[in-house]
């Protein structure tokens, strides 16, 4: 994470926007000047938006599509961006949508993208239905790559059934991740893992762990 | 059961519908539930079906029409204003007994309301949205498994009946995300369909699938013969769950989204001294009336909470017919009933009634 841009992509629900938000706090909490993107223009429903201010109480400064979480179903681009993505100031993490149809997006920026200074980073939820074969991963991983017109420098391994992920979950994840790498050539940047998972003190890796909180969703249910 | 994946509520109805053999689905994109689209046109080429994005919801409906006709299995899904616009064609079902799933992932209305998740489509699911003397099995599930479970039902009693089922969710049960696990092998029943137009190859004589009868004692007839169809449906395929009903004294009634919040609710009642129960309707058509005379010797009173102004309230009202008195609670507009204010009806009710 020593880079100054961070882009998260991957498949739908593969957990981009969770993540996205904790390496966000992460980098806040470490003292740098952190700004928040979302573009997430796929889903109206969960997105990144919720945890704005979980972000502003950690002084994250989020930036947002125009009506976002608004009601108003229309996926419109908002110009900020721009404005920080030359600013060598600032650290910038940008949540983008899922999927070929979600990275498009960001396609749209690539020209303003400083390439030396960004690291664009694919997740990956082994018990996602698209993407619990090798065969969907690396078909998603390259829509991806050709909708963004940006190159993967980075996969995760969010192995995830939510509340009732086990460490073996993990490790499965940690196995399909090494695979997804070898095959590809590109390193992992971590695992991504919930706090207070059962057995976590027994968690033994080799690549690097973000402990996560849980920033979004139903909490009513 | 198997395999153990993480889905969201869409895909997995969609996942569901194609394990229980569903071969075709024609629809039309509208959150939330496009998903499911999302997934068809993904996966039903793969296994031989058919994915088509119609020009419209009512050109979707007519062909599941069409498809359902030949006596396959065939879905169509959207969201209130989408189903709005199929209920001529769900009527057109009925009237000639076809068997069909169609899928609502319910949001805030009247008109195009708003995306959010809401339970306002009741009354047009249950008592019949399109025209005429009919009725259609209505499933509600609450989880995602339940979803998946749920759906792949829907294809059987749709079969078994040659009927309509919808599946009614709304637009968090929809979008959330939990963890499904899969049977190794579906339960599907496929009886024979001997009235399906599958060609007659001049061996039969042709079958006709219409619902236009003009002689009036013909077309009181056919109703009739339905009438007793949906008689057998009310007998044999109420469904339901009761939690906490042991001897509680209140007793919410809720469907879905809001059961889940109901049950919640419930355990912070239980630690403040009341004593509350929770019938969830599974089936909202058939409505389930003996859940409410099961537990008649122990409630003091009834709250009915849903996600609308107050629909399957009547329901529960004609169950309960005057014997306890029957609250409410209820937000529209893509509002979620919060525990708190539940909570609260249920504190007045306990001192209304001692």
């Amino acid at each position: 994470m020593d880079k100054r841009i961070h882009i998260i992509t991957g498949h739908y629900g593969s957990g981009k926007s969770e993540i996205s938000v904790n390496m966000a706090m992460a980098m806040a909490q470490k003292g740098k000047k952190v700004i928040f993107a979302d573009l997430d223009i796929i889903n109206p429903y969960f997105r990144s938006n919720e945890a704005r201010s979980m972000l502003e109480e950690k002084g994250v400064n989020v930036i947002t599509t125009q009506y976002a979480n608004s009601n108003v179903d229309i996926p419109a681009l908002t110009g900020d961006l721009s404005r920080y993505l030359p600013d060598a100031t600032t650290c910038l993490v940008i949540d983008v949508g899922g999927d070929d149809a979600g990275s498009r997006v960001i396609g749209r920026y690539r020209d303003e993208i400083p390439l030396q200074d960004t690291n664009l980073y694919f997740v990956v939820n082994c018990f996602r239905p698209e993407t619990n074969s090798m065969d969907g991963t690396m078909k998603i991983l390259d829509e991806v790559r050709s909708a963004s017109r940006l190159s993967v420098n980075f996969l995760i391994n969010n192995a995830n059934l939510l509340d009732s992920t086990t460490m073996k979950d993990i490790l499965t994840g940690r196995d399909f991740i090494l695979e997804a790498s070898r095959a590809t050539g590109i390193p992992i940047a971590f695992h991504a893992i919930m706090k207070g998972i059962q057995e976590s003190n027994e968690i033994q890796l080799n690549e690097p762990i973000l402990w996560m909180e849980k920033t979004m969703g139903f909490t009513n249910l | 059961m198997g395999q153990k994946l993480l889905m969201k509520g869409n895909e997995a109805i969609a996942e569901a519908a194609i394990r229980a053999g569903c071969l075709h689905y024609f629809g039309y994109p509208i959150t939330p539930q496009t998903e499911i689209a999302h997934y068809m046109a993904k996966k039903l080429p793969k296994v031989g079906g058919v994915f088509l994005q119609a020009e419209s919801e009512v050109a979707a409906i007519n062909m599941v029409y069409g498809a359902g006709s030949t006596g396959t299995r065939v879905m169509t899904s959207s969201s209130s204003p989408g189903i709005s616009l199929k209920q001529e064609g769900l009527s057109y079902l009925a009237g000639s007994e076809v068997p069909a799933v169609v899928v609502n992932i319910v949001r805030g209305g009247p008109g195009l309301g708003g995306i959010q998740p809401a339970q306002s489509d009741y009354f047009q699911a249950t008592k019949g949205g399109g025209h005429g003397d009919y009725k259609q099995i209505v499933l509600a599930p609450s989880s995602v498994q339940e979803l998946y479970e749920l759906t792949v039902e829907a294809f059987n009693l749709a079969d078994r009946y040659r009927i309509v089922v919808m599946v009614m969710g709304d637009g968090i049960l929809g979008q959330m995300m939990e963890v499904v696990e899969f049977r190794d092998k579906e339960p599907i029943e496929r009886p024979d369909a001997p009235w399906a137009t599958t060609g007659h190859g001049c061996e039969r004589s042709q079958n006709v699938i219409t619902s236009i009868h003009l002689s009036p004692a013909v077309l009181e007839k056919m109703n009739l013969s339905r009438l007793e169809k949906y008689k057998q449906i009310e007998e044999k395929e109420c469904r339901y769950e009761l939690f906490n009903d042991e001897d509680a004294e209140f007793f919410i009634v809720a469907y879905g989204t809001v059961a889940r919040i109901a049950k919640s609710v419930i355990e912070t009642a239980r630690q403040e001294g009341l004593n509350v129960g929770l019938i969830r309707p599974v089936t909202l058509w058939p409505f389930p009336r003996k859940a409410i005379d099961k537990v008649m010797g122990t409630a003091k009173a009834f709250l009915t909470v849903e996600m609308s102004a107050g629909q399957m309230l009547e329901d529960v009202m004609l169950s309960v017919c005057g014997r306890k008195p029957v609250y409410f609670h209820g937000r529209m507009g893509g509002m979620v009933p919060a525990k708190e204010d539940i909570l609260q009806k249920l504190r007045e009710m306990k001192e209304q009634l001692g």
